[in-house]
């Protein structure tokens, strides 16, 4: 039998492109990462909220159903309890036909005019609406289709991005880049052909990673889920900007929190001390912006903090009651500012060398 | 191999490298020099770490600033410093760098797995490289270095730290690596023994600034005798006269000064000087020129 050479040889293989160098970085960060028992932990916990919501929204539309069959026994259909199957619709002109005509069907229909409030069973969509409409001849100016609104999605980020989200930028972000500098390993890094900044992506991409799978994925899936249940291609072009605003809103706080942790561990190079800063800046900001707004009633503190400037932005993009008396521009500012002074220090801190002068 | 031409490297006001000159062909270069001469600066600013102030330089024909992501393709990084990654099995680690400089997943798995056994690390490559003792550590920076297959290696104090079994075994891979595998070494050391045991050219600097270069066997005199000489009586007028028959000399300790004599002479113009000038020979013994002595009277020079 022979025997294997284990001596040095030529490796006669081709490199591949430069391109996706950062993406090795972000593979073998997030398989490190799931080593950690306490990141198992916290990826079980942050499911919870999400089952939560999609059994408030499935129930939603099962109450529909209850009370459909509570109708068909009682004779009467509370229009109100059926969330999931009720369409909103304004007509122009005489509506009388348009209502006589829903009720030839057998649909419950409640509200003056011009705007009605439309339960439809099961089986039926909006096509069934436009369908009577078009009958009777009556124009329809806006139909708005069933389930959760756009504030649901918003709500439903909110808490999605509190403390489960800050623990997990906390485990995940700390120790990314303070680890590397700790045990000299940046130089080995950039000793091979990556610049410093596939470096950043790639651990950008780790800490990204984690948290689009708390933010951006469940929020996607819920709309999914909700326009599924619907079952009318109505809800898509009715809330279309509904998926590209979770887009937004996650990540613009996946990207605020992921630059201020690697800034913070790039600059401490310890993790306990760029967790503690971590936590500062997600607990005390808040704090402080709170006790100073309360104690001089003036709105503008809020804007120290960290967390209440992803909520006053986020209010903004799903159409939200101001969150405080500050334009929401403001906020989204001084996040652009923080996003911009933490890349500047990672570009300070990651080199091959520190050079101290 | 190497070219460099007028480099200069400042930390802030501090001249780190001062308008250095050398172009080395290989296949091993040592580079020698004292603590804070600028060796591990060198190797940094040839893989780019740091931005010269003046002057060009390229590694295998690269520019080391405008084509540092080329250099570092084809050069293999030894640090000086303890340099690792935590929870990674030695396998795993020279797998993520292999990736990392383009490698196919299988290929730099295949590859680990080699290098490994290659430096003598096949039986400890599941184990966490943190649990490593300092020798094998060593030892698994030189895996990280080789697994891209690059076509020249740097390395700063390979064998820092380890034991005489170990450095010797260390010496004995980079000798096979330059001579047998046709990779280019330069090897930044302050350990003579060991630029002797693996190079065949060398660059001494001193306080930035290239103070020897050249082969090592020219400079360890190889062409050339040496012997310590002291006389009695008139010295200035021994020397004048060894230098009117062509020979070189040098003051050495106690009082004696060394004579180079040319290989195929003997030391018949030595006792013919000294009985020109009236001097006695008390002291005559045959030398041969080690590296240390060039290195040290280089340092020394510079120092004066």
């Amino acid at each position: 039998m022979p025997v294997y050479d284990q001596s040095y040889k030529h490796w006669e293989g081709t490199f591949k492109s430069h391109a996706f160098r950062w993406w090795v970085i972000t593979k073998y960060g997030i398989k490190t990462a799931f080593k950690k028992k306490s990141l198992k932990l916290l990826s079980m916990l942050a499911v919870v909220p999400f089952i939560a919501f999609a059994v408030y929204i499935y129930g939603l539309t099962n109450l529909g159903k209850v009370a459909f069959f509570v109708s068909e026994l009682g004779g009467h259909t509370p229009v109100a309890d059926i969330a999931a199957r009720e369409y909103e619709v304004e007509v122009q002109g005489d509506a009388a036909a348009f209502v006589q005509g829903l009720s030839d069907e057998g649909i419950p229909v409640s509200g003056q005019g011009p705007t009605y409030r439309i339960a439809l069973p099961d089986e039926g969509n909006s096509k069934l609406i436009l369908g009577i409409a078009r009958k009777t001849g009556t124009e329809i100016a806006r139909i708005v289709p069933p389930g959760v609104k756009e504030t649901f999605y918003s709500q439903f980020l909110r808490v999605e991005s509190g403390l489960l989200f800050f623990i997990l930028v906390l485990v995940v972000g700390s120790g990314l880049i303070a680890k590397d500098i700790k045990f000299n390993a940046l130089q080995i890094y950039l000793a091979k052909p990556i610049t410093g900044t596939d470096y950043v992506v790639g651990k950008l991409g780790v800490l990204l990673f984690f948290l689009l799978m708390v933010t951006l994925v469940p929020g996607i899936i819920l709309f999914l889920f909700q326009a599924i249940l619907i079952g009318d291609s109505l809800y898509f072009r009715h809330y279309w900007w509904v998926p590209a605003a979770i887009f937004g809103y996650s990540l613009l706080v996946a990207f605020s929190a992921s630059s201020m942790i690697l800034a913070l561990s790039a600059l401490s190079g310890n993790v306990r001390n760029a967790a503690a800063g971590g936590a500062a800046v997600f607990w005390f900001t808040p704090m402080v912006g709170r006790i100073l707004q309360q104690s001089t009633r003036n709105d503008n503190y809020m804007l120290v903090s960290l967390p209440d400037n992803w909520t006053s932005v986020g209010s903004a993009i799903f159409g939200r009651e101001r969150w405080f008396d500050v334009p929401w521009g403001w906020s989204l500012l001084i996040l652009m500012t923080v996003m911009l002074l933490c890349t500047a220090a990672l570009v300070r801190r990651v080199r091959g060398v520190e050079v101290v002068k | 191999m190497i070219e460099i031409e007028g480099l200069t490297v400042q930390y802030g006001a501090r001249v780190a490298l001062d308008d250095v000159s050398f172009s080395v062909k290989g296949p091993a270069v040592g580079l020698l020099g004292p603590n804070g001469a600028g060796k591990t600066t060198l190797i940094r600013g040839l893989l780019g770490f740091l931005k010269p102030a003046r002057g060009r330089g390229t590694v295998l024909g690269n520019s080391i600033v405008a084509e540092r992501l080329k250099v570092r393709q084809l050069v293999g990084y030894l640090p000086e410093d303890d340099c690792l990654i935590p929870d990674m099995s030695a396998v795993r680690f020279l797998t993520y760098f292999g990736e990392l400089c383009g490698m196919p997943k299988t290929d730099a798995t295949q590859r680990a797995h080699e290098v490994l056994h290659y430096v003598g690390l096949g039986e400890a490559r599941y184990r966490n490289v943190e649990t490593f003792s300092a020798g094998m550590k060593q030892r698994i920076k030189l895996a990280q270095a080789l697994i891209h297959d690059p076509k020249l290696l740097l390395l700063d104090e390979p064998t820092n730290g380890m034991d005489p079994a170990g450095r010797e075994e260390m010496l004995r891979l980079i000798g096979d690596i330059s001579r047998e595998k046709g990779i280019g070494v330069l090897v930044s050391t302050h350990l003579l023994p060991d630029v002797e045991a693996v190079c065949d050219e060398v660059v001494v600097l001193n306080k930035g600034t290239v103070a020897v270069h050249g082969k090592i066997a020219e400079l360890q005199g190889e062409n050339r005798k040496v012997y310590e000489v002291r006389v009695q009586g008139n010295r200035n007028r021994f020397c004048e006269i060894l230098v009117r028959h062509g020979y070189e000399w040098k003051e050495w300790k106690d009082n004696m000064i060394k004579v180079l004599v040319p290989e195929n002479e003997g030391t018949a113009k030595i006792f013919a000087a000294a009985k020109e000038s009236d001097n006695q020979i008390r002291h005559l013994v045959f030398e041969k020129s080690s590296l240390e002595q060039v290195f040290v009277e280089s340092v020394k020079d510079r120092k004066e």
